[in-house]
């Protein structure tokens, strides 16, 4: 294969690879950060683990939703289940482009929804009744994930 | 449909009735009783009357046996929970009977006695433990622990640290005194264990010559015999101190069975706790006693029927100036489920106004609109309503789960609209598995897929569009419910010039738009300008106010474009369905496909629902109650009824 007529194809490929690196770094630093916070919880109380369970998988969604946009990419791509599409380095570029609101979005919301259900966490330790705002706030990180989601994720539908 | 009205009740009754007049209180649960700080501390009242005393104390203790009983139960004898705990009905009279606490606090007492015991056992464990640690080095030396001298020698033990040369040690030893020897006994990673044997005359120096390179002497008080020996008898006496607790372990869990009791009446010491809480807010000179406290208008009656049988005199007065009566909300019962997310927010304040008619269908209607999928819709609406028919949950969760029927009927019918059956699950299944694929499809369900007002992943700009329009309905509502209230709080111009120029301004942006000319909206500007700054002291103030105002034109934009998370929520709800179908439908292997499917949709039903809740509820509280919404109401806590485990039945529901 001659490198430079595949070009197009490696750099979507690039912005796929990015989408899913990025959102799992992103998701591994969250939830390790909040594991952190519930362990310290846990040594206390160990009746709390499983509110501290659901506090930890919040920042989790990010690394999948980077998944969704990589396979969805190199599904379009033809890379996965078929034969692989030949574009021009404009349209790879487009490609590669669509996929990095997934990867930036992803990293920083989340640590940040990471940071944010660490702190539900020591407000489970004080308060148990009242675990459902610590959800709920950790949520509202997790929206704007969702929209880097379908950003990315409409970018690579209309993209033509 | 209101909040409700309040009355301030004070009362004055002979002290000797209090107890019983207390009891049908708690049972009325209509009544709350204030905090009589302002009166205490006025000398002309403190001079007449002190405050009341009451059992809290006796009730709080025993309401801690009772938990701590009932900890210990849950630790030895575990019971099998689910997440919802079923109720069991119980009448009054059995509720409050005064043999069954007795008999629970008994047993609660028996308990606990065992569970301190376990905790000596443990103590004394630990300590054998420590004990035994520190004898094994010793074993294998056959000389009585007891052994301090003989006729000429001193016979000590030590121990040295693990990196000492004992070669080295020897030989220094040696150098110092000759009547000395050092024997090693053993050996573990920390330090050496050694037999120093030396003569009476000389045991000072050898100590001394030993004592540079950290050797400590090690004594064993109260012990005869070897330390194998010794390490024996230990043991053996571990094993029985285990015996012992576990003999008590047993104790415990055979309380199992009383866990009911327990229970039962741990509800009851805590209705106790709640009244006598409230016995202390009682004055007293002694033989009278005067309460003050508040009580919904339409139940005065009933607190006239239960104080006619009492000695008292009492009244019941609209409040007074200055006063802040506490905030009920009344509801028809089907809107009660609302109440969740008005008090997420905060309580309107008393003479604010009712919310929750005002959002309910809102609320509704956008928690739909972003969920928009008829199977996540049934979905819903079926787990809402088994969970309410098999557990019955009260409270906080039986508001969710209630609400959960309106939210998931209302996913369903706007998930008509927008074809979404989990997701694109139709199509992918024709096209994947249905020989034929997609022409296979009947028309109705094509028509249907293709979404009968719009597909969301088809045509998103149409839903945004849809989605500005729906919001800016939902802000102008938000701004008569301005104008309603200040006519009905007699400030009706103040509440006009508040909102009208703002409707000019917009009007004129439409006019420009469409006609180009932006006559209008200059018009709107400048009765901005005019209207905005009414409230400032001078002529320029007044201007800058005005002038200033025009800046929250910016404010409009964000509100507006707020409601685009409506277009968002929708679209993220049936990209992520429409993602694991694909993937789902892949290996074109049919279990693969319903594995896919399950996991999937499971997880976004489980992600959407809590950001949908939370996003539907953002629109309420911050555009649109943010144009009428009067909060930090007190909630009004009566003394009522607060039950964990059990139901009380024959009582009407208030």
């Amino acid at each position: 294969m001659d490198f430079m007529s595949n070009a197009g194809l490696y750099i979507a490929v690039i912005g796929a690879s990015l989408a899913v690196a990025l959102a799992c770094a992103g998701s591994g630093k969250g939830v390790g950060c909040v594991g952190e916070a519930a362990a310290g919880v846990i040594s206390e109380d160990p009746g709390k683990f499983s509110s501290c369970l659901i506090l930890q998988i919040l920042p989790g969604t990010q690394g999948l939703y980077g998944l969704v946009v990589w396979f969805y990419a190199l599904f379009t791509l033809g890379v996965i289940g078929g034969t692989p599409q030949t574009l021009t380095v404009a349209q790879g570029l487009g490609y590669c482009f669509a996929c990095l609101p997934m990867g930036i979005g992803g990293y920083i919301t989340a640590i940040g929804q990471g940071r944010c259900a660490a702190a539900g966490v020591s407000l489970v330790a004080k308060r148990p009744e009242e675990m459902s705002k610590g959800i709920i706030m950790a949520i509202m990180v997790e929206f704007y994930a969702i929209l880097c989601l379908l950003a990315s994720f409409l970018m690579l539908l209309f993209i033509k | 449909m209101s909040i409700v009205k309040m009355k301030r009740v004070r009362v004055i009754g002979l002290e000797e009735e209090k107890q019983e007049l207390l009891q049908q209180l708690l049972s009325l649960g209509c009544v709350e009783i204030s905090e009589p700080e302002e009166k205490i501390t006025d000398p002309q009242w403190a001079a007449l009357l002190r405050r009341d005393t009451s059992d809290l104390t006796d009730c709080k203790a025993e309401g801690s046996a009772l938990t701590a009983a009932l900890d210990a139960l849950n630790r030895y004898a575990p019971e099998k929970k689910g997440l919802f705990r079923k109720r069991s009905p119980i009448s009054e009279a059995e509720f409050f009977s005064e043999s069954a606490k007795a008999d629970a606090l008994a047993t609660a007492e028996e308990i606990n006695d065992s569970t301190r015991e376990i905790a000596r056992i443990f103590a004394a464990e630990n300590k054998l433990a420590a004990t035994l640690a520190s004898l094994t080095p010793w074993a294998s030396l056959d000389l009585p622990l007891e052994t301090t001298e003989t006729e000429q020698t001193e016979v000590m033990l030590g121990t040295v640290p693990a990196a000492a040369e004992l070669t080295a040690l020897q030989a220094e030893l040696a150098q110092a005194t000759e009547l000395a020897t050092l024997i090693p006994v053993s050996a573990d990673k920390d330090q050496q264990y050694l037999l120093l044997l030396a003569h009476k005359s000389e045991a000072d120096l050898a100590v001394g010559a030993l004592r540079s390179h950290s050797f400590s002497v090690v004594r064993f008080k109260d012990m005869t015999g070897t330390a194998a020996r010794n390490i024996d008898r230990l043991k053996a006496e571990q094993q029985e101190l285990e015996q012992a607790r576990q003999a008590q372990e047993a104790a415990i869990a055979a309380q199992k069975d009383r866990r009911r009791a327990l229970e039962l009446t741990l509800d009851r010491v805590n209705q106790d706790i709640s009244r006598e809480t409230v016995s202390e807010r009682f004055l007293t000179d002694g033989r009278i006693f005067f309460a003050e406290g508040w009580i919904p208008a339409e139940r005065v009656a009933d607190l006239d029927f239960l104080l006619g049988t009492h000695t008292a005199a009492w009244e019941a007065a609209d409040p007074a100036e200055g006063e802040t009566p506490p905030t009920l909300l009344k509801n028809p019962k089907w809107m009660d489920s609302i109440n969740m997310v008005t008090e997420m927010y905060s309580l309107p304040a008393y003479n604010g106004i009712d919310p929750n008619p005002l959002m309910f269908f809102w609320y509704v209607f956008f928690f739909g609109i972003m969920f928009a999928d008829v199977a996540y819709g049934i979905v819903l609406f079926l787990v809402s309503f088994i969970i309410i028919k098999k557990f019955n949950p009260k409270k906080t969760m039986g508001r969710m789960f209630h609400l959960g029927l309106w939210l998931g009927a209302s996913t369903a019918i706007c998930g008509v609209f927008v074809g979404g059956f989990f997701g694109n699950a139709l199509e992918v299944i024709y096209q994947n598995f249905v020989p034929g694929g997609l022409d296979a499809m009947p028309a109705w369900m094509a028509k249907f897929c293709a979404g009968l007002i719009v597909n969301p992943v088809n045509d998103p700009m149409t839903v945004l569009i849809l989605a500005i329009i729906i919001g800016c309905f939902h802000l102008l509502m938000g701004q008569c419910i301005h104008i309603y209230m200040g006519f009905r709080d007699g400030q009706g111009v103040d509440a006009l010039l508040d909102v009208v120029p703002w409707w000019i301004v917009f009007a004129g942006i439409a006019v420009a738009a469409l006609a180009g000319t932006p006559i209008v909206l200059i018009l709107g500007a400048l009765a901005l300008i005019c209207t905005q700054g009414r409230h400032e002291q001078g002529f320029f103030k007044k201007l800058f106010g005005g002038v200033k105002s025009l800046y929250d034109i910016t404010s409009w934009l964000s509100d507006v474009l707020s409601y685009a998370r409506l277009m968002a929520l929708m679209l993220a709800t049936s990209v992520i369905a429409q993602v694991f179908n694909t993937l789902g439908a892949l290996p074109r292997n049919i279990i693969v496909f319903i594995l896919v499917f399950l996991i999937g949709h499971v997880f976004n039903i489980g992600v959407n629902v809590i950001g949908t809740y939370v996003h539907a509820a953002r629109l309420q509280y911050l555009e649109y109650f943010g144009k009428f919404y009067k909060d930090g109401g007190i909630p009004f806590r009566p003394l009522q009824y607060d039950t964990k485990y059990v139901d009380i039945t024959n009582k009407e529901e208030n």
